[in-house]
């Protein structure tokens, strides 16, 4: 199959009419579309997806309305017609397909996707097809349900990576759509449907044998557990109902606490804030008081200097009459020496007698001594009084207060400035949450939080009565055989029915885990080679797949790597999707790639560039100048470029698409 | 070998294995059945329908 034009009107930025013709020719099979962000290459991945499908993917894979993709300019001037045409090539037919949306006649401003009409047409050589034969024709070669494969975007690449991811919801999604690119729905639904048919036809065999004394008993039993087994198909099939409307409903509200989610933090920031604010006025309350106490001592920081030089004064009188006591003890001890002297004449170092002349020098010496003594006296008084001046004096003097005033003012100032600055950004984030319901926000979050839960529960009921049903169907088909191997039965038409279903529901129920295992081991494979050509470590040996089609890269010694880049994820998506592209499709196709190269480096870039021309029919780029440099980074497959466009921006709500070279 | 063509040989594999009752043509045509309506999800009666009377018309034929 191969893309041979597109014809975009009023859809999206595409504003009047807009053409885009692809390249058909086997050795220039590479479009590259360059476009800054915002101008509307996701818009043209959705234009295709539209005119297939009718659908059109916004952030996070979610649906964008259909009175959203009209222009909105091309409204304003009352112009409410969109389509999307598309030419392409398939088994060797040439289909014209046309998507046309027309603002429905009594509507005057559209806000609501009912409020246009939607047609579809669908030609084969020029040969218009009827209505129900449309869908089908185009699932023949691009179905819708593997369009994730061919027509995908950036985000969709970093989503491979929760495949790896045991029990994950989003792997679980990415593993069912991968199982329907590889035809694995095609054998589930054999099963089941051969499954329904057989209990029918057991139900008939069991009517038709109903009349035999011989198989009362079994019947019996049968009836029974038939019962049993349809009141657990009814639970199983009300908590898959109620499973699904759970995760819906999750989805939506994740979607819509996502969109808000900016609102909350602001929310939560606020509510820090203003804890922090009450805080602070509490902590400037304190300080005041401490202040204020401060500030009723503060009079005796006025006496202090006179208070600090009458102390420095008694100070030094103290000082100089512990002096004055020192000298007047020593005075006496040498008064007391002499005068032992005097008495015994005899001296107290050398024991030799004293002679009449130093007899007569110490006694004037001693003269001399208690003449000083007489003259001085009362030191020890004046040394007590001074110290207790000095006491009271000290009790009056404080620390200074001022100093500690000054403390606290520093203290408040700065808790003030803080008070400030939190009171400006409160005021901030009151502002940036202003009109928003946070209540309904905080609400959601918990009512979201409240189905995760509920979520995990009904998933185990599930498991549960699967189980509870597998072992009944057991014993029904137990029961089953024994009734169709009665005599009488043998030869009955609904036991051949029976026996007939009961082997093709066998048959379709082993066939799936033994397809699985060989997808997975082909998937791997191809995976691997893709994965050998564009990675630029070449210590990795390959790529091993799990049960979730999840890949791990593994080096030269079989070991996994645990820890891997971001360029390595993307580089493992891509093996992935081309592992699956040519496991699946059979008829090969054309690949369209939004923004793929935002995490890989040169060398990686240049890898993808030179081998995904050779397994694809054909590669459109939808690039843009920070992913890729047009003129050095293509270089490499210039040769394989057949068709280069660009994407202008004309006005805020109208982008342009024209050809341009390299 | 694609992966359509891998399904098929699971199940005419299958068959052999735990069904030698059903031919394989059988197995061929309900696997045909289940391939062209393997989209239609939400409308499974037609390929009910249709996998009835291709089972119906066999016993019909070996019962005679």
């Amino acid at each position: 199959m191969k893309l041979i034009s597109l014809s975009m009107r009023n859809f999206m930025p595409f504003r009047g009419e807009q053409k885009v013709v692809f390249p058909t020719k086997p050795g220039q099979n590479v479009m590259v579309v360059l476009g800054n962000n915002m101008r509307g290459k996701t818009s043209l991945l959705n234009a295709l997806r539209w005119g297939f499908y009718g659908i059109a993917k916004g952030r996070h894979l979610r649906d964008i309305p259909l009175h959203l993709l009209h222009n909105t300019d091309a409204g304003l001037d009352g112009d409410w017609e969109m389509e999307i045409a598309i030419q392409f090539e398939a088994e060797g037919f040439l289909y014209d397909l046309r998507r046309r949306a027309i603002k429905k006649k009594l509507v005057t401003i559209p806000g609501k996707p009912d409020d246009f009409e939607v047609t579809l047409q669908l030609q084969r050589d020029g040969m218009a097809m009827t209505g129900e034969q449309i869908e089908p024709e185009i699932n023949r070669f691009i179905p819708k349900q593997v369009s994730r494969f061919f027509l995908f975007d950036g985000e969709l690449l970093q989503e491979y990576e929760s495949l790896l991811i045991e029990g994950s919801d989003q792997g679980k999604h990415i593993k069912e759509a991968i199982e329907q690119v590889l035809g694995v729905p095609a054998l589930i639904n054999g099963r089941t449907e051969s499954g329904t048919l057989l209990k029918k036809a057991r139900k008939q065999l069991s009517s038709e044998l109903s009349h035999l004394k011989v198989a009362e008993k079994d019947l019996e039993k049968q009836r029974e557990y038939q019962v049993k087994s349809d009141a657990y198909e009814n639970d199983l099939q009300k908590l898959r109902d109620t499973l699904k409307k759970t995760k819906d409903d999750r989805a939506l509200l994740d979607d819509q606490i996502e969109e808000c989610e900016s609102v909350y933090d602001a929310k939560q920031k606020l509510d820090e804030f203003e804890r922090q604010r009450d805080r602070i006025i509490k902590e400037i309350e304190r300080l005041n008081i401490d202040k204020l106490e401060l500030v009723s001592n503060a009079w005796r920081d006025l006496l202090r200097p006179k208070i600090l030089a009458r102390r420095e004064k008694l100070a030094a009188e103290q000082r100089r009459l512990m002096n004055q006591i020192q000298h007047r003890t020593s005075i006496e001890n040498e008064a007391h020496q002499l005068r032992k002297i005097l008495e015994l004449s005899i001296c107290p170092t050398c024991g030799q007698t004293v002679s009449q002349t130093r007899h007569d020098e110490v006694n004037s010496r001693l003269g001399a001594l208690e003449i000083e003594l007489q003259a001085k006296g009362g030191e020890q008084d004046s040394f007590s009084s001074i110290s207790a001046e000095i006491d009271k004096l000290n009790k009056i003097t404080t620390q200074e207060v001022g100093e500690r005033i000054r403390d606290k003012d520093n203290q408040i100032n700065r808790f003030e400035v803080e008070l400030t600055k939190l009171e400006n950004d409160i005021e901030k984030l009151r502002d940036e949450i202003k009109g928003h319901d946070t209540a309904e926000i905080t609400r959601k979050r918990f009512i979201r939080d409240s189905l995760i839960k509920e979520q995990a529960k009904i998933e185990t009921e599930v498991s549960t009565t699967q189980k509870q049903l597998e072992t009944i169907k057991q014993e029904l088909d137990i029961i089953a055989r024994k009734l169709s191997n009665l005599p009488q039965a043998r030869t009955a038409r609904s036991s051949v029915l029976v026996d007939t279903y009961e082997g093709i529901e066998k048959a379709f129920s082993e066939s799936i885990d033994s397809l699985r295992k060989n997808l997975r081991e082909q998937v791997e494979e191809r995976a691997t080679e893709a994965f050998r050509m564009m990675t630029t470590q070449k210590a990795y040996s390959g790529l091993k797949i799990n049960k979730n089609y999840g890949l791990s890269i593994i080096d030269e010694a079989d070991r996994v790597i645990q820890v891997r880049s971001a360029g390595a994820e993307q580089v493992v998506a891509l093996s992935l999707i081309d592992g699956l592209s040519r496991t699946g499709r059979s008829n090969g196709g054309p690949v369209v790639m939004d923004t793929p190269f935002g995490r890989l480096d040169l060398q990686h870039r240049d890898n993808i560039l030179r081998y995904l021309p050779t397994t694809t029919s054909q590669l459109i780029l939808l690039v843009h100048d920070g992913e890729i440099s047009p003129k050095t980074d293509l270089a490499p497959i210039a040769d394989r470029i057949g068709m280069t466009y660009i994407i202008n921006e004309s006005g805020p709500r109208h982008s342009v698409i024209e050809r341009t070279a390299l | 070998m694609r992966a359509h063509d891998m399904a098929l040989d699971a199940l005419l594999t299958a068959g052999k294995q735990y069904a030698q009752q059903v031919p394989e043509e059988l197995l061929r045509k309900a696997y045909e059945i289940q391939i062209k309506y393997q989209f239609e999800e939400d409308e499974r009666e037609i390929p009910l329908k249709e996998m009835s009377r291709m089972v119906e018309d066999y016993v019909n034929k070996t019962t005679i």
